[in-house]
């Protein structure tokens, strides 16, 4: 064998070993990544567990958010009928004056329900007729007598019955055809009066669910605080009560 | 330690107790309230209080809302003052006369509550 091919042949050895060498290399470095990638792929797979129960936390979050939003609101929207209730009460059981009472009546049907045409009575003593004890934006004169039973006031008087009018109803004629509610005043379960509400605001379609706790409310309230001013009335009026007043003083 | 900042001042005007008592019940917890029964003790109390908005009834019995918008317009104190009036008189032409007298916003009765207070809070938060 000649030199040269002894060289030839020495080339290719170290070749061969150098090439083994580095795909050995090769393939502990391929080995190494597929550990590697394998690791990814589980940190990968927790990642995305992690993120899908944030994402989940997230939206119970939220909808308790929207949750206590909602519940915020039906609180504002409890408290505004609340005060409104409130307010009515105070100024039904703030006078013992009857054309005081009377005013907050009306005050309480234009502000609070929202209707500027309306009428209160007062059964008479022999429990026979309504008598009309104040108005507002009506003409009086059909209403300053109504004998009970008679129409839709006199009617809801009789029974003790509120009145709340449907819409089909509306067609009607004569001097009740605006009637929207009448309200029968009630003390201790007798029937004392009635107030009738009449056309409603413009701007104001309907009746509300707080209506008709305000007008429950004035059914009761309103009813009490008149016949106080009638025991008052009765006993020698406010300057009675503030004679007492000023006699008890020690 | 900083004062806290004192609240803005509203002056509601009604004729009815039962409006400005439910007026004050529901501002008084963030502004505070001076209430005057009457036009005319509207003006002597913006003169005097140089509120920082004025919430005006239309309907009362001395002076009526519009003439009254009208007059505290006329006065430094409230010329800028933001005005908005609470009615029961919800149609247009009430509310064309209001904007014409200088009024700068309305609610119609029954109040709404939620409606009232948001637009308190513009008014009050754009004069700030």
């Amino acid at each position: 064998m000649s030199e040269a091919e002894d060289h030839l042949i020495e080339y290719f050895r170290r070749v061969y070993e150098s090439t083994r060498t580095y795909l050995r290399d090769l393939t502990d470095e391929n080995a190494k990544l597929c550990a590697l990638i394998h690791t990814l792929e589980r940190e990968l797979d927790r990642e995305r567990k992690d993120r899908l129960r944030f994402e989940e936390r997230v939206a119970a979050i939220d909808a308790e958010r929207q949750a206590y939003l909602e519940r915020y609101l039906e609180v504002e929207a409890e408290n505004a009928n609340v005060s409104n209730l409130y307010v009515a009460t105070l100024r039904l059981h703030g006078s013992i004056d009857h054309n005081d009472v009377l005013a907050a009546i009306h005050e309480i049907i234009i502000n609070l329900v929202g209707s500027e045409e309306l009428a209160v009575f007062e059964l008479n003593p022999q429990g026979t007729m309504l008598i009309m004890s104040s108005s507002h934006g009506i003409d009086r004169e059909p209403f300053e007598k109504v004998p009970l039973g008679a129409g839709i006031i006199g009617s809801c008087a009789a029974s003790g019955r509120m009145y709340v009018h449907a819409n089909a109803e509306r067609a009607r004629a004569g001097p009740e055809a605006d009637l929207t509610v009448c309200v029968p005043l009630i003390v201790e379960g007798v029937v004392t009066g009635a107030v009738a509400i009449f056309r409603l605001l413009g701007h104001k379609p309907d009746l509300e669910p707080i209506d008709h706790e305000l007008l429950g409310l004035i059914g009761s309230h309103a009813a009490t605080a008149l016949y106080c001013t009638s025991l008052v009335e009765h006993t020698g009026g406010r300057k009675s009560l503030h004679a007492r007043a000023v006699s008890e003083k020690p | 330690m900083t004062d806290p900042q004192p609240k803005a001042k509203i002056l509601v005007v009604d004729d009815s107790s039962t409006v400005l008592i439910m007026e004050e019940l529901l501002l008084r917890r963030k502004y505070e309230v001076i209430k005057a029964t009457g036009g005319t003790q509207a003006l002597r109390l913006a003169a005097e209080h140089r509120p920082d908005l004025i919430l005006l009834d239309i309907i009362m019995p001395d002076m009526d809302g519009l003439e009254t918008c009208r007059l505290l317009r006329g006065i430094e104190a409230t010329k800028l003052t933001p005005i908005i009036m609470v009615t029961t008189r919800g149609e247009q032409k009430t509310m064309t006369a209001a904007y014409a007298n200088g009024a700068t916003d309305y609610v119609t009765k029954p109040i709404d509550h939620k409606e009232l207070l948001e637009k308190v809070e513009r008014c009050i938060g754009a004069r700030e």
